[in-house]
């Protein structure tokens, strides 16, 4: 009862977030540009093609009326047309977010596979010169900017190693060659459904670069919760006890400090999951990647409203839904956090 | 830890070697170019998909480099006459042509293609006003019944909305060709289209130009925004073709081996126009003035590399239309002193206001430079970056109250000076493009005029248009910045490339050999 209570007081918040971020990006999209029909209209129109477009825009018409039309699109599931390429920008998204998405779940993969046994070593071994340069991995990390880091990675995987390539999401031969057979967008699945292994190993290949980049921020995140509760989890008595009980370090460490100390970390990653999504769209630009970041960077040249709009809802959606996941597990795993 | 590292390298360069390329059989040709395709629609596209569309369709009759003999050359039509008036043209199509569907290229197939596009009405189909119908007049005869004199023989060479799709493809509607769908008579078939990253182009089997041995059989267009991986595409020879590069860096690249800079002149152009209605630059002798402190010497050398080129009135100089012999300011500062102590500003004493596009930095430093002479003549210059349909907003609402100075780039949708000369200075009753709201009735007779006959007489026609630029430069309702490059990268071992500005930055593939 009281956890029903809890997610529905959760759920409500989210719904109000979620509204104001709708308000918000409509007021952006059409009081803010002085004339959106010209922004529709593109470079150089003609007189008659203004007229045209504002009334087929609906521009005429009043901004309450405007707005329940624009909401009723939405809740219909149709986000509309790009001002700059009349394409529709769920046929737009459907492409692209799936490159996004693949790509930030490798990373937060990377961040949580490397990080949680790193946080872990170090949390075990404090004042240690492992626990000293994983501090200094870990805000580097966090601090280094991921462009920059992008551009470096580049410099020295591509240029002087030539060991990975310099961007975009698969190499020309595979596309002429061995070309994926779209499915669900995500190219490793893709690829791994029709048997495509070459053009596997080949998306896997072009990942790990920006995927590497992409996770330093996730990564340090993790290295840091991880390595302060557990810190804290093992000052407590219980690994006292089974220090005495003669149990294997590695046993007390990853069985049963371990369990306790992640339940922060993950509450973290969860949230640099969709912080990710964001921090993906310089990295996308640098590496060629066709994802959602490239194509809102280019809406944004364009000044092409409707997708800048689409786009953060669609960010937003992600960290609302992340940030009630996150929320409802803790809650569920741990009943204090139910009476807040 | 040391295992996991390990085994990272491992990997690594277990993976290497499966991507040695393996693309030898065929005779690739790759284009590193800095945006998407936004719109691959042929009767809408109105944007940089034009060099997709360029090789994927063609059009009637073709626009030919600047230095060629001919204005026009044949493409899909042949030849081509216009009545006496102007007002209906025939052309007789190619024989033998067809599209890559299979379907055949006949009147009909054009008239539906065409009646397309001026139905849409998107995009570039606007320079179609003039056409009152199309007939298929005979299987390879199409007539066009205008309902005012034009040179339709240039609007059909249009690098916009002109293309010719095939009947099938005609029923389609714009999200069928934006999901890579084609069918032109082009050089070249689109193979795939991954949005965003990638398109491939195969060779037409049947095109009607039929092949030889050395012409590109697949052409790759790698979408890459980030110019210095674009620079590394092309030092590296991982890209043929390439442009929209910092001014900066071309200086190195054209010593680096192996690659190209080739700098042609574009026919787009910066004008500055002079608000010609609100006061002080409603004096002729004050836009004068400003004509004569406009630094044009520095804004060639310092902000374009030198590789753009002073304007001589609107029209690009390797444009027909374009006057050598037509008036041509430069700066002279004291000239402008005394102009402006002529029309009552002895010692300056006023200030503008100059708009350009916010993103814009070589707009803004125009603005910056220009403002450091005009200093000099006692007068203030403030610098205002906008959106652009703010910037534009301002100027058409209110003339009384608009900028006096408002930066603006033109280049035409068919190449002729009419689309200058029209679209930026004849009177308009509300200003749309008219920004410097000049309104001078034998300025538009004569191109009225011109524009009538430059379908039939285009000698007479480009010397009434250079007599109408003559009032226009007299009356100093723009200042004629420069006249923009081309600028692109070529690898040096593709052979047979020359820039076709009347098709901006399209890389006419069929020309070219390895």
């Amino acid at each position: 009862m009281v956890y029903l209570s809890f997610l529905l007081r959760r759920m409500g918040l989210s719904v109000f977030v979620l509204v104001g971020v709708l308000i918000l990006t409509f007021i952006v999209s059409r009081v803010i540009p002085s004339n959106p029909a010209a922004l529709y209209a593109g470079a150089r129109p003609r007189p008659e093609q203004v007229e045209e477009i504002e009334k087929k825009l609906g521009l005429d018409k009043p901004l309450t009326e405007q707005f329940r039309v624009y909401l009723a699109d939405l809740l219909d599931g149709d986000l509309g047309e790009s001002y700059h390429s009349r394409r529709s920008i769920n046929t737009d998204l459907s492409i692209f977010l799936p490159a996004t998405l693949e790509l930030v779940i490798a990373a937060v993969v990377i961040a949580l596979v490397f990080g949680i046994p790193i946080g872990t070593l170090a949390g075990a071994y404090p004042r240690s010169p492992f626990d000293y340069a994983t501090r200094f991995v870990a805000i580097a990390g966090v601090s280094v900017p991921s462009f920059w880091l992008a551009l470096i990675a580049q410099s020295v995987f591509f240029s002087q190693l030539g060991w990975l390539p310099l961007g975009s999401r698969i190499s020309r031969d595979a596309t002429l060659f061995y070309p994926i057979a779209a499915q669900t967008g995500f190219y490793l699945i893709d690829a791994a459904i029709s048997g495509n292994w070459d053009a596997w190993f080949d998306a896997l290949h072009h990942l790990i670069l920006p995927a590497l980049v992409l996770s330093a921020y996730p990564l340090g995140v993790t290295i840091r919760m991880t390595q302060a509760s557990m810190l804290e989890v093992l000052s407590e008595t219980y690994i006292t006890a089974a220090r005495a009980a003669g149990l294997s370090r590695p046993v007390i460490l990853f069985k049963l400090a371990l369990k306790n100390a992640i339940m922060p970390a993950l509450t973290v990653v969860g949230l640099s999951f969709a912080y990710s999504i964001t921090g993906a769209f310089l990295v996308e630009v640098i590496f060629s990647w066709p994802g959602v970041g490239k194509y809102v960077t280019e809406a944004v040249l364009n000044v092409d409203f409707p997708v800048i709009i689409a786009v953060t809802l669609v960010v937003t959606v992600f960290y609302i839904g992340v940030n009630l996941a996150v929320d409802l597990i803790q809650a569920l795993l741990d009943p204090r956090v139910r009476l807040i | 830890m040391k295992r996991l590292l390990l085994f990272c390298i491992a990997l690594s360069l277990l993976l290497t070697p499966l991507f040695v390329s393996v693309a030898q059989d065929r005779n690739v040709f790759v284009y590193g170019h800095p945006v998407a395709f936004p719109n691959l629609d042929p009767s809408s596209g109105n944007s940089n998909e034009n060099v997709v569309m360029g090789n994927v369709y063609e059009t009637l009759t073709f626009y030919n480099a600047p230095g060629s003999d001919e204005i026009l050359s044949p493409k899909l039509a042949v030849s081509w006459e216009a009545s006496e008036d102007s007002l209906t043209w025939t052309f007789n199509l190619r024989e033998g042509v067809t599209f890559h569907d299979g379907a055949a290229l006949n009147a009909e197939a054009v008239k539906k293609a065409l009646d397309r596009t001026i139905s849409i009405g998107e995009g570039s189909a606007w320079i179609f006003w003039m056409i009152d119908s199309i007939e298929a007049a005979d299987e390879l005869v199409v007539q066009f019944n205008l309902n005012t004199p034009a040179p339709l023989d240039l609007v059909l060479s249009a690098g916009y909305a002109a293309w010719i799709m095939s009947p099938n493809a005609a029923d389609q509607d714009n999200a069928w060709f934006n999901d890579g769908n084609a069918a032109g008579t082009g050089p070249y078939m689109i193979a795939s289209n991954e949005p965003g990253q990638r398109m491939v182009l195969e060779a037409y089997p049947d095109y009607w130009g039929g092949w030889t041995v050395g012409q590109f059989d697949t052409i790759v267009f790698e979408i890459v925004e980030d110019p210095t991986v674009l620079e590394q595409m092309i030092r590296s020879g991982d890209a043929d073709f390439t442009y929209s590069l910092p001014f900066d860096n071309y200086g190195p690249l054209a010593d680096a081996s192996g690659v190209s800079v080739v700098v042609t002149p574009s026919f787009q152009n910066l004008l500055i126009l002079l608000n010609t209605v609100k006061e002080p630059t409603s004096n002729k002798l004050v836009r004068q003035a400003l004509s004569y402190s406009f630094p044009y010497a520095d804004v060639v050398t310092n902000l374009y590399a030198g590789m753009g080129t002073q304007a001589r009135g609107p029209i690009p100089a390797n444009m027909w239309g374009h006057g050598a012999g037509l008036l041509q300011y430069s700066q002279d500062l004291d000239k402008a002193r005394e102009l402006l102590a002529e029309a009552g500003y002895p010692d300056g004493g006023f200030s503008l206001v100059y708009t350009h596009v916010a993103s814009d930095l070589d707009e803004q430093q125009v603005g910056e430079l220009w403002r450091a002479s005009l200093a000099e003549i006692g007068v203030d210059l403030e610098i205002r970056g906008l959106a652009w349909e703010a910037q534009w907003d301002l100027a058409i609402n209110d003339p009384a109250s608009a900028q006096e100075a408002f930066g603006f780039y033109w280049w035409p949708d068919y190449i002729t000076p009419n689309s200058w000369l029209t679209g930026m200075f004849v009177s308009e009753e509300e200003p749309f493009f008219n920004l410097s709201y000049y309104s001078n009735p034998d300025f538009d007779s004569l191109v009225a005029g011109a524009s009538a006959i430059s379908g039939t007489d285009r000698v007479a026609a480009e010397a009434m248009y250079v007599a109408a630029q003559e009032l226009l430069l007299n009356d100093a309702a723009a200042i004629y910045v420069v006249d923009l490059p081309d600028i692109h990268v070529v690898r040096d071992d593709v052979s047979g490339y020359v820039n076709n500005p009347g098709y901006p930055h399209v890389v006419f593939f069929y020309d070219l050999t390895r």
